[in-house]
């Protein structure tokens, strides 16, 4: 999946057979493709996970036939010419699927034709793992097929349709000259290829430089100073390699050795592109500060596991405002910060030691999140850009226009009564919910408050205290989730506070310590109807 | 003219010994206003910076609600805030008004979590103490809020540390703690202290029946004081309710349908 701006909004770019079965196909978005089936599994498109992966599987595929060429994903073309004295394309066939199977690709299918584009529709066999297209017999394999097999658009395939052509065969008994003005390049080209006129040919593989560098001291070392100068050293070498070639490292991995045994390994995402030594340098020494090795090591691997193309742009010039502190500030309105770039190098160099040593989540920033649930009514999202949707992405949902400007008409409601404070309190939550012991007031049925809250708390347990709930407010009784874990909870608001006569109940052990719970409290109380029991979640602060 | 230079030398060193008091004019730059009237107006005169100042209560006092509110007109005014959350005890609901995207002049609000739910074993507070010396010395942010609960384990040693990262940089450090307000001097190495409880009276705000059991909101009163050189201030402020959206402040529900020219 590949997002644009929000989960909702990531469109489906490759689907299992599985998704397909279900009507998923590629292009759908994320909702409407939950909304078919609600048990999808997604997994966010990293190409270049997907193309380092095709190429390690090309080059193991090398031992097959010597010439191999990647294209799209989970494509390859295969030269099978001059087989018929090893064994037969059958063998071909077999040796390759074998091969794919060993690195955990079992379910590939193979197509073998004159021309590309046959050999591609003959691989997509449903009763076949391999389909050989006789010699000489390309447009007589294609023919019958249906238009649906041609790289064209939609659009275009309708068009087809409704002028009577369904099969290929149709498609080209029609001269090339009545398309050319009445379509467009594409069905051009695809009336080349089902003629099976088609120049992709496999070709020999490109050698990829590999930037690595290994340093075996001969000695056990365990000093950091050591360990940052033999860094120092290698990275020296693999910058400058790197700005040679005019690429620069995207991540970084380490394997440390003792003797033969490999003993710690790491992979260090940078969240820039980079080519500098010192950076480099910098960066590895917060791994080393934030996870220390366990044993000291004998040999150090170092490699740049993922890298790409270096590109200059101007930096942003600023004038900073250090220079203007001497003035006067009399107003707040006036005591504007400088303007946090989030591309500067302090805040780059920043968000790099955090992410090294706390993890990509650690510094996040509050979202609005259009959910019902008070914990899910907002999200918190990592502010470094290329981690936008990680993990909390699966339940971000971005709210409407019409309730953000009706929330923030609220937040910035004037003057309340004797200062502008923003409206409501500040819930600071309890992980995980405390449950609590509840006394229920007695109350008459009949009375019409009985309507809204039926469970009325009289007094509950807090941190092995006993509190009088001296105000409750009317439940919100919320529910949902129901294709996750489904949510029943009733959400009040509680003055609790503390009573002498409920002093005897307390823990009589806990009751003579001085304790910092104050007098007056207002937490959040829930009766959860599914678990059945009442929980503080947190108290407002 | 020699009477003028000592009287200036005299009111730096009286600075020195009693900070925010005895500058004016273009030095004044050194305080933050809070837009807090009874905070930046009263003794203290706004919150110094390149200094500690502690934020104490008990558990549910009332303190992290001042402090939001302090924190959207720091944002609203162009300035950073970063908020250390060491027990991840934060609805990101409460604090999303305070980051609007679109206004590009506006400050940045950033909290780092310590993402207690994962299965990482870590010394949270250490690593806490570690981030709040990072962000101070990155000079990125111009407010640095750390928030460690109910451990109050800031050593003077510490205390020292976080101030000297604090000199050379523009952040002013808020340590929010759950504290006995009643403990009536700042910790060493604090600048002041500000504590806060919640009091009565409690305001109410009532439901669509207006039957006084029916409430929908309770916010009740919040009283503080500021203590300064050992000088102490009262203060108390008022929290507006929020009505939750089933009672009376619906909005027009948006048209959630496609339009048809999107097909």
């Amino acid at each position: 999946m590949q997002f644009s701006s929000s989960i909702g909004r990531a469109k489906v770019l490759v689907c299992s057979r599985e998704a397909e079965r279900a009507n998923i196909y590629p292009g759908m978005t994320f909702t409407e493709a939950r909304a078919i089936c609600s048990h999808i599994v997604w997994r966010e498109y990293d190409d270049k996970f997907y193309k380092s992966a095709q190429k390690k599987l090309a080059r193991e595929l090398i031992s097959a036939s010597p010439r191999v060429s990647t294209r799209e994903s989970g494509l390859f073309y295969i030269d099978a010419e001059g087989f018929n004295r090893l064994g037969g394309e059958n063998k071909l066939c077999r040796d390759v699927l074998k091969l794919a199977s060993r690195y955990g690709f079992v379910d590939g299918r193979i197509g073998l034709a004159d021309s590309a584009f046959a050999a591609r529709v003959a691989s997509r066999s449903k009763t076949k793992r391999w389909y050989i297209v006789t010699p000489d017999c390309d447009t007589v394999f294609l023919s019958p097929l249906s238009i649906d097999f041609l790289p064209v658009e939609e659009e275009a395939k309708g068009n087809l349709k409704e002028l009577g052509i369904r099969t290929i065969g149709q498609f080209t008994e029609v001269p090339l000259s009545s398309y050319i003005g009445r379509f467009d390049s594409s069905v051009l080209n695809a009336y080349e290829l089902a003629c099976g006129r088609d120049n992709t040919q496999p070709a020999l593989p490109v050698h990829e430089k590999q930037y690595n560098c290994t340093i075996d001291i001969g000695s056990a070392t365990e000093s950091l100073r050591d360990t940052l100068f033999i860094f120092k050293t290698m990275l020296e070498r693999l910058t400058r390699d790197l700005q040679a070639d005019g690429l620069c490292a995207d991540e970084l991995t380490v394997w440390f050795f003792n003797d033969n045994d490999r003993f710690d390994e790491r992979t260090i995402k940078l969240i820039r592109s980079s080519s500098n030594s010192k950076f480099l340098l910098d960066v590895l020494r917060l791994s080393l500060e934030s996870k220390q090795l366990i044993r000291e090591f004998t040999a150090i691997y170092l490699s740049v596991s993922r890298f790409s193309k270096e590109y200059f742009e101007q930096t942003k010039a600023t004038i900073s405002q250090a220079d203007n502190s001497g003035c006067s500030r009399e107003e707040l309105l006036l005591t504007g910060g400088d303007e946090l770039d989030d591309s500067s190098e302090p805040v780059l160099l920043l968000l790099q030691r955090f992410i090294t040593r706390l993890g990509e989540e650690a510094l996040v920033k509050p979202v609005l999140n259009d959910q019902y649930l008070p914990e899910l009514a907002g999200v918190w999202i990592p502010v470094v850009s290329q981690s936008n949707f990680t993990s909390s992405a699966n339940s971000s949902t971005p709210v409407h226009e019409v309730f953000l400007a009706h929330s923030a008409l609220k937040t910035t409601n004037p003057k309340s009564r004797k200062d502008c404070l923003m409206p409501g309190l500040v819930l600071k939550r309890h992980l995980p919910a405390m449950p609590v012991f509840v006394q229920f007031k007695e109350t008459s049925a009949s009375t019409e408050v009985d309507k809204y809250t039926p469970f009325r708390p009289a007094a509950i347990t807090y941190r092995g205290h006993w509190y009088h709930v001296n105000q409750i407010t009317t439940p919100e009784k919320i529910s949902g989730m129901w294709w996750e874990k489904p949510v029943r909870k009733s959400y009040y608001v509680a003055l609790i506070e503390k009573k002498p006569e409920l002093a005897m109940l307390s823990n009589g052990a806990k009751s003579g310590l001085r304790s910092i719970l104050p007098a007056l409290m207002t937490v959040l109380l829930v009766y959860d109807h599914q678990e059945r029991g009442w929980f503080v979640e947190g108290v407002f602060d | 003219m020699v009477g003028a230079v000592t009287v200036a030398n005299l009111k730096r060193e009286l600075e020195h010994l009693f900070p925010g008091k005895w500058l004016s004019g273009g030095e004044v730059g050194r305080t933050l206003k809070t837009g807090v009237e009874q905070i930046d107006f009263g003794r203290s005169a706004g919150l110094l910076k390149r200094r500690v100042t502690e934020w104490v209560g008990t558990s549910s006092s009332g303190k992290t609600t001042v402090l939001r509110s302090i924190c959207a007109n720091w944002c609203a005014t162009g300035l950073n805030v970063v908020y250390i959350d060491t027990f991840d005890r934060l609805l990101a609901s409460d604090w999303c008004f305070l980051n609007n995207a679109k206004d590009e002049k506006q400050g940045r609000f950033w909290v780092l979590r310590s993402n207690i739910d994962t299965a990482i074993k870590r010394d949270y507070v250490r690593d806490s103490l570690w981030a709040c010396e990072q962000l101070i010395r990155s000079r990125v942010f111009d407010v640095v809020i750390l928030d460690l609960g109910e451990r109050n384990i800031i050593t003077s040693n510490i205390y020292a540390r976080l101030q000297r990262a604090l000199e050379r940089s523009k952040a002013t450090l808020i340590v929010l703690k759950d504290d006995d307000s009643s403990a009536q001097s700042a910790s060493w190495g604090t600048n002041s202290r500000l504590s806060f409880n919640f009091a009565r009276p409690v305001h109410f705000e009532l439901g669509l029946t207006g039957h006084s059991d029916d409430i929908a909101a309770i916010m009740p009163t919040i009283k503080g004081s500021i203590l300064r050189d050992g000088m102490t201030e009262n203060l108390e402020v008022s929290v507006a309710p929020y009505v939750q959206n089933r009672l009376f402040t619906h909005p027009q529900v948006p048209d959630r349908s496609t339009s048809k020219n999107r097909a």
